[in-house]
């Protein structure tokens, strides 16, 4: 998939956009109503109607990231991979977003999820959706490989000039021979993770690489496995007026 | 009351976002198309318009460009609201002074607070 004709002159990359367009026509469409019964616009819900309602948004916004995720492999395998939008980023505000996004699918499988964040901690031009996505492909993974009852940690702190994020769950670790290709696109995909296209751990890769940081797996002594992600920071001061891109800001 | 147009081409998002915004309190007109919505936008003068970009019979660029030719009109403040994820529309936006660009799914109390903070100070704030 390299972005040549397919027949009657589309390419590849119309057809994924056309494809993620069309998907995320009827995605807002759902979102907006169950928005709508969330926020008791059309009266209040009893306890058991607002829990199917935080279901049908949390589906949706999994369902998004897919979407999402569809449409930035297609900029990776075509190399228009690009800092979209850089904005200074305060990152323990996109981790508590995206504790928030996740926080459903934790409770609904029962696993328990902690957090711990260094406040005021900026990057000084980033992709703000590009690096949520890539949290929450993180944690996604984690909770796909974690049973009922176990734990997932989520982590950021300064570690001289960089900020690290340290995922880590109680699974089953990586295969000593999965280690060094689980950012491999084909490799991943031969890997069972629960489900998925197998692809997330390479868009992270390149989404962490694109922001001039790393990525590194690792299996705990204990069991389990954590993954680390390192970005280039600067200082808390510098994070005064980080914009927000679902606030609809140009 | 503000006035608020809204152009979108999706039945189902414009009902929604209809639903959503007279709950607020917000006299509410739609169009299915740009041609639609030039029209109603000439009668109506709204204060805001929220235009899609991608839709039969006229985008939401063109139904703004075709606004500021006529130079009888006052600049309407409009909010771009979009499945497309091409970053050269977020660039065609700002460049026609577009006061907030959203993708679809779009955050719905986020949209609201955007729409309000646009009207708060009157469309000629925006000529």
């Amino acid at each position: 998939m390299d972005g040549r004709s397919l027949e009657h002159g589309l390419g590849w990359s119309d057809l994924v956009e056309h494809v993620v367009h069309e998907v995320r026509k009827p995605l807002a469409a759902n979102k907006a109503y169950a928005e709508i019964l969330a926020d008791d616009v059309s009266g209040p819900l009893n306890p058991a109607q607002r829990e199917h309602v935080e279901t049908i948004l949390s589906s949706n916004a999994r369902l998004e990231q897919q979407v999402d995720s569809l449409y930035e492999l297609l900029a990776v395998f075509l190399g228009r991979e690009r800092i979209d939008q850089a904005e200074q980023l305060d990152l323990s505000q996109l981790c508590h977003r995206v504790q928030g996004l996740l926080s459903k699918a934790f409770e609904d499988k029962g696993v328990r999820i902690s957090a711990r964040f260094q406040e005021g901690l900026c990057l000084p031009a980033a992709d703000e959706m590009r690096l949520q996505r890539t949290l929450w492909r993180l944690l996604d993974n984690a909770l796909r490989v974690s049973e009922p009852g176990s734990h997932v940690q989520l982590e950021l702190e300064q570690v001289d000039d960089r900020a690290v994020f340290t995922v880590e769950d109680e699974g089953p670790g990586f295969a000593p021979e999965a280690k060094s290709q689980c950012f491999d696109l084909v490799r991943q995909r031969e890997r069972p993770m629960g489900g998925g296209v197998g692809v997330s751990l390479h868009l992270c890769r390149a989404a962490v690489e694109a922001h001039g940081g790393d990525i590194v797996v690792t299996n705990k002594s204990c069991g389990g496995a954590k993954v680390t992600l390192e970005l280039p920071m600067v200082s808390p001061e510098a994070c005064a007026h980080t914009s927000q891109r679902a606030d609809g800001t140009l | 009351m503000k006035k608020v147009l809204i152009v979108e081409d999706d039945k189902n998002i414009n009902k929604a976002l209809g639903i959503r915004l007279r709950a607020a309190g917000y006299q509410v007109s739609s169009a299915e198309d740009g041609y639609m919505g030039l029209s109603k936008a000439v009668q109506e003068r709204p204060d805001i318009m929220v235009l899609d970009i991608s839709m039969p019979a006229g985008d939401g660029f063109s139904v703004v460009e075709r606004l500021r030719e006529n130079t009888d009109l006052p600049k309407i403040p409009f909010i771009i609201l979009t499945a497309s994820k091409r970053p050269e529309f977020r660039q065609m936006a700002r460049d026609l002074g577009a006061t907030a660009y959203f993708e679809k799914p779009y955050e719905s109390g986020a949209l609201l607070d955007a729409i309000q903070d646009a009207v708060a100070g009157g469309w000629q704030l925006q000529v």
